[in-house]
């Protein structure tokens, strides 16, 4: 399939001035909230939706992006030299990057990380460009049963893969999916759980929920667990890696490129769990694994989800992470549906975003280093300016969406709901990417039945359809044994005699 | 609040227990088809079955565990519940007092309370923020605020 010519003018889109401006924006805006603990891509994206409202929705989705994988570089920088991750895919890197730090080698650390962030990001990027168009194409022909498969399948991969207890997920996916039928029922208009208030026909807000559930929350947790920290500063001359380094980090970086990108398809915390996968392999792999904790720096693989999580979002309208979500909603409200057509339909949004991430990528790895000491100087702002700040530009983000102030007060009661279920350990990303399948899967299974006239068995037709149906078998089977199993040596495990 | 994190679990699973009763008994209000041909009651009371039957079980697996692995764990703080509160009061004076009023008193009380700055100070840092980032939103990017009460 050729993609030159259309990457060309993607290129052509991206490299305008105005895009490039953006792009920048969006990458030093994401390496800001990277770097400062308590607001994460989710947060950082929220934070500038309004001020895409007025753009194209090229330039919109340019300056965005470049806030999601901007939010993994930074995330780095403070999980180095401060041993604070920025965000949470960047708590491996505190393990191995803080402890070169203190042995004096913050610079080779964070080159290293900087060219690994580069390396993970940039082939992503090539990933998705070679694997969307296709898939795009072949998702031209799923029917709205096949559809319904390929959601279900979404969330249950998301309930018994995303790391957290599947029956904790799994309530997190059901209380998503139950906010996502407030409104008026799709199809026939009734309105559904509204209790006569007007205002709750449209639904609620889904910024409103998600703003309040990662931003609001993380700020409220972050209270309790913020104190000054003192960072180490590297010099410039120290920036400059050893020959010896690139070397040693070439092997760990390929395979972190490799695991970030099979794990930005997974629904839930893929950026996350991509991570401890990779570093985990590393270890096993490693001559010396007892060295690990003390000076081995895995940052690729986080980095190496951006690209394919991409997939998911642009090809079949599902985002596999939150952070893909406000990327979702920021899409849909320039009118540009994610989904199988948008490549044919919107080639300028799809190009130029894809030609924008590598000129991003770029970006990032030549501003950041350099820019590392005032980086680290946003840290020393105490937290109770910071947050009172947040708040406010988070209150403006969300009236700006559809100037109803009412979306604040679902912003506030989330963020409680957020800061509560986290310390419950209930994890709400579940529940956001529920509330955005919700409507849709509903709506594909009733079309389908109305298709059919009634006969479930429309779910299991069509080579599609019998392609999710046999994966989701698949991953119940799969997670029935696993329980079973775990059962079984419990029982084992437990004294002969209990008396 | 010092509480435990098995007392808290506990706690917000009996919440969606209730609210998967709640969804339930509100569903079962509505047309609900038939299975055939599902009608806007049908998935919410599914919902809220499942949700209600994935609850029980956590009970039940927690419950089994005992409560010998549960730790001390602190619930909230003044700040968080000056925090709260002030979004929540700010929703509801938004668009009666407008967005300088409204971000300059939201900013004072979180200042005032949250940082070593003093009244005073704080209400100054708050009306000068508040008039900076009205400026910022509304006149050069153009998103639209709610205007002072007596101008519009």
């Amino acid at each position: 399939m050729d993609v030159i010519q259309p990457l060309l003018n993607g290129f052509a889109v991206a490299l305008r001035p105005d895009n490039l401006l953006y792009c920048l924006i969006g990458c030093l805006w994401g390496t800001v909230v990277g770097v400062l603990p308590g607001l994460g891509p989710l947060a950082g994206l929220s934070l500038l939706l309004p001020l895409t409202y007025k753009l194209e929705p090229a330039s919109a989705i340019i300056m965005l992006a470049g806030i999601f994988y901007g939010a993994m570089y930074g995330g780095s920088t403070t999980s180095i030299l401060v041993r604070i991750p920025g965000e949470a895919a960047s708590i491996v890197t505190c393990i191995d990057g803080y402890a070169m730090a203190r042995k004096g080698r913050a610079g080779p650390a964070l080159v290293v990380a900087a060219i690994g962030s580069w390396v993970g990001g940039t082939a992503s990027i090539v990933g998705l460009m070679l694997f969307a168009p296709p898939l795009a194409k072949l998702m031209l022909q799923v029917g709205p049963a096949a559809e319904f498969g390929l959601m279900l399948l979404a969330l249950l991969a998301l309930s018994f893969v995303s790391g957290g207890p599947p029956l904790k997920t799994l309530a997190m996916v059901l209380v998503g999916l139950l906010i996502a039928t407030i409104g008026v029922d799709p199809i026939t208009a009734h309105p559904r759980f509204t209790f006569g208030f007007i205002q709750f026909t449209e639904g609620i807000s889904f910024v409103a929920i998600a703003l309040g559930l990662f931003g609001v929350s993380e700020i409220l947790l972050n209270f309790e667990e913020i104190a000054m920290v003192k960072a180490i500063r590297p010099t410039l001359r120290s920036l400059v890696p050893k020959l010896q380094d690139l070397r040693d980090s070439a092997p760990a970086i390929a395979r972190g490129t490799v695991v970030g990108f099979v794990f930005g398809f997974i629904p839930g915390i893929s950026h996350v769990v991509s991570t401890f996968v990779s570093y985990a392999v590393e270890r096993k792999l490693s001559r010396e694994p007892e060295a690990f904790g003390t000076g081995k720096i895995p940052e690729t693989a986080n980095n190496a989800t951006t690209g394919s999580a991409m997939i998911p979002l642009l090809v079949l309208g599902i985002p596999a992470i939150p952070a893909t979500a406000i990327l979702l909603s920021a899409l849909m409200i320039h009118n540009v549906q994610p989904g199988p057509q948008l490549v044919a339909e919107h080639p300028d949004v799809f190009w130029g975003l894809i030609a924008s991430m590598y000129i991003g990528n770029i970006v990032l790895l030549v501003l950041n280093l350099p820019m590392v000491g005032l980086f680290v100087n946003l840290l020393r702002i105490p937290y109770a300016y910071l947050a009172p700040g947040i708040l406010l530009i988070s209150m403006v983000g969300i009236y700006s969406v559809a100037s109803n102030s009412r979306d604040i007060v679902i912003m506030g009661i989330f963020g409680l709901l957020g800061y509560v279920l986290r310390k419950a350990k209930f994890d709400p990303a579940p529940l956001l990417l529920a509330i955005v399948l919700g409507d849709r899967m509903e709506v594909s299974l009733r079309r389908a039945l109305t298709i059919s006239q009634g006969d479930w068995w429309i779910l299991a037709q069509g080579a599609m359809s019998k392609i999710f149906i046999g994966a989701i078998v698949l991953l119940v089977a799969l997670q029935a044994a696993a329980w079973l199993f775990g059962f079984r040596r419990k029982l084992a495990d437990l004294p002969e005699n209990p008396k | 609040m010092n509480t435990t994190g098995r007392r808290l679990e506990l706690a917000v699973m009996a919440c969606l227990l209730l609210l998967a009763v709640f969804a339930f008994w509100q569903a079962a209000l509505m047309p609900s088809g038939t299975l055939s041909l599902p009608g806007p009651g049908m998935l919410p009371m599914a919902l809220g079955a499942l949700l209600a039957l994935s609850v029980l079980a956590l009970f039940a697996l927690r419950l089994g565990v005992g409560p010998q692995s549960d730790v001390p764990l602190r619930l909230g703080s003044r700040q968080i519940g000056v925090c709260v509160l002030a979004l929540l009061a700010a929703g509801l004076l938004f668009e009666r007092a407008g967005f300088v009023v409204t971000g300059a008193l939201f900013l004072w009380v979180l200042l005032w309370m949250l940082s070593p700055l003093g009244w005073w100070r704080s209400s100054i840092a708050g009306v000068a923020a508040a008039l900076v980032t009205d400026y910022l939103f509304k006149d050069l990017l153009g998103v639209s605020l709610p205007s002072f009460p007596w101008t519009s």
